[in-house]
């Protein structure tokens, strides 16, 4: 929901880039082709002016030079100059009319021309006869008693001028469009370092410490790739030097408690020499060092996984219900239920499974009266091992926690136990590593039910 | 004469502890601080096993593995720090017989050496000689050769290669061998074979790259193919 709302207020970079280039090209693009019309429209409207009034001109003083000769009829004045023109032509003569076509009559022209023209001035004007626009030029013949008129269509040129005005539009159109494709594909290169820079983040957040970008050779964004780097590297010192800790403290309680364990076995061996409240002693402590040492194997273990130094090792192909048969077995679990068909020869790693396994098995061992039901599936991407107790389960409200390091529950029996309470953050820390996840649940007979799921990859064959 | 056990482990606290839990199991114990003292130790005293830590001061455990094994076949067994790291394969690859993890459980230390020294001192096999192609086994004599030349094998390959060899064409599963071979009557890391298996083949395959007699069957164990 959150995530729709900043999509409304503020549309993602990528969009805004675009629309401020299609905008900016559109308003480029109207605003020149806006100027080249007009421009375009009173040259062309200008030009046809003058070549129609000097051609009308000219044709004039043909008519006249004719009526002055006398030779010919006035119609056949016009019919001759209809011809020469290429336009319609309109004659007065004396105060008959004579016009060149059966559509056209004088009542057609404006009169402020014919007005002009009979003041004895030459006048020009375009007008719309109702059958589109036309110019006029009337030229006085004062020394015939005649005027003459031509009369043409600007079809044309607005025909001429409406398709360059077209051409226009669609050019501001396509530019608009081109401007916000750019617009895209520059969102896009400029948002490649930020992604370049959130995938180097999720692989660091996914474990990968020595992730690294790499130099952009951009002055503006080297400073990003360096603060990143920085930070990346502060993160790995910190991380190593804690995982180093944990480890060196293990590894340092690890010659002590050698001795510590021997030395206790060898007097072990003896107790029955000895006064009972010595045997008893001898017996507590033997009991503490036994809890001891499968802490700091425990703690050696989890800090190896934490230090990022056991990498998974699925190299070999594994029968998995073979080996989670094997390990039942020596836990002296139940049989192993099949919740699907195979094949069950997988690649996985099969110290890692091994390990979730025995800790499942230590917990429900420790917790409740042992593993119950061991049941095994698969599909097409994953294969899951169920674990199953009928101790007295987890509330749901704590199955989360139940991974947490060092987390006890809340019955007398969790919370006296002597476990090393790292059992399970162990095998969520495995499994994790195979790729998969663990799941708390509650079993049917309100014990606890564990899942296990691991990705599936196929033996090769 | 008791058995004689050499240690080479640099802490004097795990030394003492070491020599009486030994002593206690009726063994006899030399020990050495180094790896420099204990190969001289090894070359003026009979010894009858050798329990190295890899971590040493000097020479370094995986040396003084590959040191005594370049001239003897003494059972060797090597104590690792960690469980799960490269020094475990390491200790093997330089020629130890078998392995414990530091902190190590007392009784899991004992029981080890226990399998390893019955079974160096059993004569293992009553079988006839065996023929492979150009191999040929003397269970009884614990004599291999190659194309008629001797190959010298290690008391752990030589058992593990006539373990092999008694059951030709058959999987052996890596625990099955563990018990058979190591004495394991517990589950034991796979890696203990599989580590063992590399070393057999450099020496009797043709091809140790592509091994053609000792072969891997994907997810079950080894097995030997008679040519």
């Amino acid at each position: 929901v959150i995530v729709r709302r900043a999509w409304t207020l503020h549309p993602p970079l990528r969009a805004r880039v675009a629309v401020t280039f299609a905008v900016l090209c559109l308003v480029a693009t109207v605003a020149v082709s806006a100027v080249s019309f007009g421009l375009a429209r009173t040259y062309a409207v200008g030009q046809r002016d003058r070549l129609a009034t000097s051609e009308a001109f000219s044709n004039a003083r043909l008519v006249r030079d004719l009526l002055r000769a006398g030779g010919s009829a006035p119609d056949e004045v016009v019919d001759a100059m209809r011809a020469a023109a290429g336009t319609q032509v309109l004659l007065r003569y004396g105060d008959e009319w004579y016009t060149s076509a059966v559509s056209l009559s004088d009542a057609d022209l404006p009169t402020s021309v014919t007005a002009a023209v009979g003041g004895g001035a030459a006048a020009r004007q375009r007008f719309d006869n109702g059958n589109g626009t036309h110019l006029v030029v009337g030229v006085p013949l004062p020394s015939v008693g005649a005027a003459y008129y031509e009369v043409s269509s600007l079809a044309e040129l607005r025909r001429t001028l409406s398709v360059l005005g077209w051409s226009l539009i669609v050019a501001s159109a396509v530019t608009a469009l081109v401007g916000a494709g750019a617009g895209l594909v520059i969102g896009r290169r400029l948002l490649r370092p930020l992604r370049r820079t959130s995938d180097a983040a999720v692989d660091i957040a996914d474990g990968e410490l020595d992730r690294r970008l790499d130099a952009e050779g951009d002055s503006d964004l080297e400073p990003l790739v360096q603060s990143f780097n920085h930070m990346a590297d502060a993160i790995q010192t910190r991380i190593e030097r804690e995982a180093r800790f944990a480890s060196d403290v293990s590894h340092e309680l690890r010659t002590p408690l050698t001795t510590l364990a021997t030395a206790i076995e060898v007097v072990n061996a003896r107790s029955d020499e000895m006064p009972p409240r010595a045997a008893t002693a001898v017996e507590l402590l033997s009991a503490q060092v036994d809890q001891f040492e499968r802490l700091v194997l425990d703690l050696l273990e989890i800090s190896r996984l934490d230090a990022g130094v056991d990498r998974v090792a699925a190299d070999d192909d594994v029968d998995l219900l073979a080996l989670v048969g094997r390990i039942s077995r020596v836990h002296g679990g139940p049989a192993v239920s099949l919740q699907t068909a195979g094949p069950w020869m997988l690649r996985i790693d099969e110290r890692r499974v091994e390990r979730v396994l025995a800790n499942l098995f230590e917990n429900a061992e420790r917790y409740a009266d042992g593993v119950t039901f061991l049941g095994l599936g698969r599909d097409a991407e994953s294969a899951w091992i169920i674990v199953e107790d009928e101790g007295p389960g987890i509330d749901a409200a704590d199955r989360d926690r139940a991974f947490d390091r060092f987390w006890r529950g809340t019955t007398a029996r969790q919370r006296t136990s002597n476990g090393t309470g790292l059992g399970l953050a162990l095998v969520s820390e495995h499994v994790r590593l195979m790729g998969g996840e663990v799941r708390l649940e509650g079993a049917a007979s309100g014990g606890a039910r564990f899942v296990v799921e691991l990705p599936v990859d196929e033996a090769v064959q | 004469m008791a058995t004689r056990v050499l240690i080479v482990e640099d802490d004097a606290n795990v030394r003492a502890t070491l020599r009486l839990l030994l002593e206690e199991e009726r063994y006899d114990v030399v020990e050495a601080a180094d790896g420099e003292a204990g190969l001289a130790l090894f070359e003026t005293t009979l010894v009858d096993l050798v329990l190295v830590d890899l971590k040493l001061p000097g020479i370094n455990g995986f040396d003084v593995v590959r040191t005594l094994r370049a001239s003897s076949d003494i059972p060797i067994v090597v104590v690792t720090a960690q469980v799960d790291s490269y020094d475990m394969v390491g200790g093997l690859e330089a020629g130890a017989d078998d392995y414990v993890t530091k902190p190590f459980v007392p009784k899991v230390l004992t029981a080890r050496l226990r399998a390893l020294l019955r079974r160096s001192q059993a004569r293992n096999g009553d079988t006839a000689r065996l023929r492979f192609g150009d191999l040929e086994i003397a269970p009884r004599e614990g004599l291999v050769t190659v194309d008629g030349e001797p190959v010298h094998l290690t008391k752990t390959e030589f058992l593990l290669l006539c373990d092999l060899a008694q059951h030709p064409s058959q999987v052996m599963s890596r625990e099955l061998l563990l018990e058979r071979v190591w004495g394991y009557d517990y589950p034991g890391d796979g890696r203990l074979v599989d580590t063992h298996i590399r070393r057999l083949r450099l020496k009797v395959e043709a091809d140790p790259e592509h091994p053609s007699l000792v072969v891997t069957v994907r997810g079950l164990g080894y097995k030997l193919n008679p040519r």
